[in-house]
C-alpha cells in the first residue's frame, strides 16, 4: 500500500483490494488521480522507471501512432499479467477520459452525448477514488443506442457513416478466422444497436475476462496491422481503435447478456435503459475539461 | 442464326468435354483438363488466372470470355455466357424443377437433341436474358439476405473480405455495404450466366475481376473441397447485386417493400428467363457448386 504521508481524510492513502488500475497517458497527467491508479506511458510522456510502453509492449511501440490508446491498453494488459498476477478486477482510464459510478456534472460533452463534461478543479483526489471503485466487479459506462426514434442505425452503419466501413469488415473477418467470434454471430455483430463507449478501454471489468478478452482482440489487430498496411490520412489512422472499440462493445455486452443477472423485468421494455448486467455496474462516462473547449471525437 | 446478330458474343465455359454440341455461333472457352491445341483455352486467354481455376471455377473462363470479347471482338453489343451444363433459356423448357434448387429446372439430354439445343439458347433480341430471381427469405420474420445466406451456407469472413476490397476499390459505395448485406433478391449466376448488354458486362466483370485480384493475393487460403471457390461465391453476389442495380435503375422500383415487388415483377418479365441444368437419365437432385 502506497504511504501518502497524509492525513486520514485522504482517501488516496486507500488502495482497493486485488484492483489493477491504470491510466494510459501520453501527456503528463494534470489530473491528481489517486495513488492506487498506475499511469501507463506512452510517446513523448515515457519516462525512465516509470510504466513505459517501451518496457511493457515493446512489440506496439513501433504502432502506437495507428493505435493510439489502445497501445496502452495492450501495455495494461502485459503489466497486470506481471505485476498484479492476484488482481480479480482490472480498471483503465484515460488521460482525460474516466468513468464514475454516478454524475459528477450535468453538462454533457456537445459533440458525444454518452459523456459528461468535469472541469479540472472540481476532481479531489478524494472524488475520484471514491467514485472510480465500484462496489462490484463492474464498472461501465452506460451503453447507449445507434437508433433513435427517426432512424435505424446500428454498429455497421454507424460505423459506415463515419469511418471506412472496409476496416470493419477486415478486422470482424480476422475475429471470425481467430475464432474470438462465431460465424452466425456476425450478423447480429453488425446489426447491433447498443454501443458501450471506449468498449473494453473504458472502466472496471473482473480480470479474467478482461484479460481473455484484450489478448484475444490483441492477436486480431495484430494480424490485421500485418496484413493491411493502411495508409490513411489524419483521422482515419486509427482504424484498428475503432474496430476494437466496436468488438470490444459486443464482447461485453455478449458476456452481460449471458450471465444469469440479465433477467427479463417490466423496465426491458425500454429499450433505452440497458437491462442487462449487476446492478449499479454501469456509471458514467467523464471527460477532465480544462476550460470550456469542446471535444473532438478520437482525441 | 448467327447472321441474325453480329454482335452476340456467347461462350460456353467447360472443363470437360462437351455434353453437347453447341451451335456454331457459340464460342468454347475451355478451362483446365479440357484445354488444347486450337481450342480458346484459359491458359492462353488469361494466364494469369490459370493458377487459380481450383479456387475460382467458372468464374476463371468468364475472365478469360472478357479477354476474348475485348481483343477479338471488340464490335460484340451483346455478351452470352453458358456453362457446360447450365445456360438460361427464354422460356422454359422441360417445366421439371430441380428437387433441390428450384430456381432451375433439369432439361434431360435428348430433349436437346438436334436443333433444339440451338433454339433454346438463341437470346431472340432481348438485352437481357437473366435467370429468375431468387429471394432468400423463406418466411417474412426472419428476414436472411446476403450476409446471413452466406454465413449459413460458407465461411462468412471471405464475403467480408471480398466486401471490403470491393469498397477499398470504388465497386461498392461505403454506404452501400448495409444494402448488399440486407439484400435478399439474388439472380443465380450472377453476371456470369445469361445475355447481357457488351458495355454493361465488360464493366461488371472488369469490376469483379479487380476485387477477386486483390482478394486472392491478399488472401491466400486453401478450404476444403466445395469451400475452396470461395471468390466465385462472392463474385456472384457482387455480379447479381450489380445487375440488380441496373434493372432498379431501368424499371424504377425500391429496394424493399411493394416497390421492391412490383419492380422486380417488371424486369423479370422483360429480362427474366429459365435456368436450365442438362441432365442424363439418372438425376438425383443438383449438388450446388458443381
Amino acid at each position: 500500500m502506497p504511504d501518502t504521508r497524509a492525513g486520514p481524510d485522504v482517501a488516496g492513502a486507500w488502495s482497493p483490494p486485488r484492483l489493477a488500475y491504470g491510466c494510459v497517458t501520453h501527456v503528463a497527467l494534470e489530473v491528481d488521480f489517486p495513488e492506487f491508479i498506475e499511469p501507463i506511458r506512452l510517446g513523448a510522456a515515457q519516462v525512465e522507471g516509470a510504466f513505459n510502453l517501451r518496457d511493457l509492449a515493446p512489440e506496439w511501440e513501433p504502432h502506437h501512432p495507428i493505435l493510439g490508446g489502445l497501445a496502452g491498453t495492450f501495455a495494461m494488459k502485459n503489466h497486470v499479467l506481471a505485476h498484479h498476477p492476484d488482481a480479480d478486477r482490472v480498471g483503465l482510464c484515460q488521460y482525460r477520459k474516466f468513468v464514475s459510478k454516478r454524475r459528477l456534472s450535468r453538462v454533457v460533452a456537445p459533440s458525444y452525448k454518452a459523456m459528461d463534461v468535469v472541469t479540472l478543479p472540481a476532481l479531489s483526489r478524494a472524488l475520484l477514488a471514491d467514485v472510480m471503485v465500484p462496489d462490484d466487479a463492474w464498472l461501465l459506462p452506460r451503453p447507449f443506442l445507434l437508433s433513435n426514434w427517426r432512424k435505424h442505425s446500428d454498429m455497421l452503419e454507424q460505423y459506415s457513416r463515419v469511418h471506412h466501413p472496409q476496416d470493419l469488415l477486415r478486422f470482424v473477418a480476422e475475429a471470425v478466422e481467430q475464432q474470438l467470434l462465431d460465424k452466425a454471430e456476425v450478423p447480429d455483430l453488425l446489426a447491433e444497436e447498443l454501443m458501450l463507449p471506449g468498449g473494453i478501454e473504458l472502466g472496471v471489468f473482473p480480470a479474467d475476462f478482461w484479460i481473455r478478452s484484450v489478448s484475444a482482440i490483441e492477436s486480431v489487430v495484430r494480424a490485421c496491422v500485418a496484413r493491411y498496411p493502411l495508409a490513411r490520412e489524419g483521422y482515419n489512422a486509427r482504424a484498428w481503435s475503432f474496430c476494437t472499440e466496436r468488438l470490444g462493445s459486443y464482447l461485453v455486452l455478449r458476456h452481460l447478456r449471458a450471465s444469469p443477472a440479465s433477467k427479463v423485468s417490466f423496465f426491458a421494455l425500454r429499450r433505452a435503459v440497458p437491462n442487462i448486467g449487476p446492478r449499479g455496474a454501469f456509471g458514467r462516462l467523464n471527460l477532465i475539461a480544462r476550460g470550456t473547449d469542446d471535444y473532438v471525437i478520437g482525441v | 442464326m448467327a447472321e441474325r446478330d453480329a454482335g452476340l458474343v456467347y461462350a460456353c465455359i467447360t472443363h470437360v468435354p462437351l455434353w453437347l454440341e453447341p451451335p456454331p455461333w457459340v464460342v468454347t472457352i475451355h478451362l483446365g483438363e479440357a484445354q488444347g491445341e486450337g481450342r480458346l483455352n484459359l491458359r492462353e486467354l488469361a494466364p494469369e488466372w490459370l493458377p487459380q481455376h481450383p479456387v475460382l471455377g467458372g468464374t476463371a473462363g468468364t475472365f478469360a470470355l472478357r479477354r476474348y470479347v475485348l481483343e477479338r471482338r471488340p464490335d460484340a453489343t451483346r455478351v452470352g455466357i453458358c456453362q457446360y451444363r447450365k445456360f438460361v433459356s427464354r422460356r422454359r423448357i422441360s417445366g421439371v424443377r430441380d428437387p433441390r434448387y428450384r430456381a432451375m429446372d433439369v432439361v434431360p439430354k435428348p430433349t436437346l437433341d438436334g436443333d433444339r439445343y440451338a433454339d433454346a439458347l438463341w437470346p431472340g433480341d432481348a438485352r437481357f436474358v437473366v435467370s429468375k430471381p431468387r429471394r432468400f427469405t423463406r418466411v417474412f420474420w426472419h428476414r436472411r439476405g446476403y450476409l446471413r445466406e452466406y454465413e449459413r451456407d460458407h465461411c462468412v469472413e471471405d464475403l467480408l473480405r471480398f466486401v471490403a476490397e470491393a469498397v477499398e476499390q470504388g465497386v461498392l459505395d461505403s454506404r452501400e455495404v448495409e444494402a448488399f448485406f440486407r439484400e435478399d433478391v439474388i439472380v443465380p449466376g450472377g453476371v456470369e450466366l445469361g445475355v447481357y448488354p457488351a458495355d454493361f458486362w465488360l464493366d461488371a466483370i472488369r469490376k469483379i475481376e479487380g476485387v477477386v485480384r486483390a482478394c486472392v493475393t491478399k488472401h491466400a487460403m486453401v478450404r476444403d473441397a466445395y469451400q475452396s471457390r470461395v471468390w466465385s461465391f462472392c463474385a456472384e453476389r457482387l455480379g447479381s447485386w450489380l445487375l440488380l442495380k441496373r434493372f432498379r435503375d431501368e424499371v424504377g422500383g425500391g429496394s424493399t417493400g411493394i416497390s421492391e415487388w412490383l419492380g422486380r415483377r417488371r424486369w423479370q418479365a422483360r429480362f427474366g428467363g429459365q435456368l436450365n441444368l442438362i441432365v442424363d437419365e439418372t438425376h438425383a437432385g443438383y449438388t450446388g457448386g458443381t
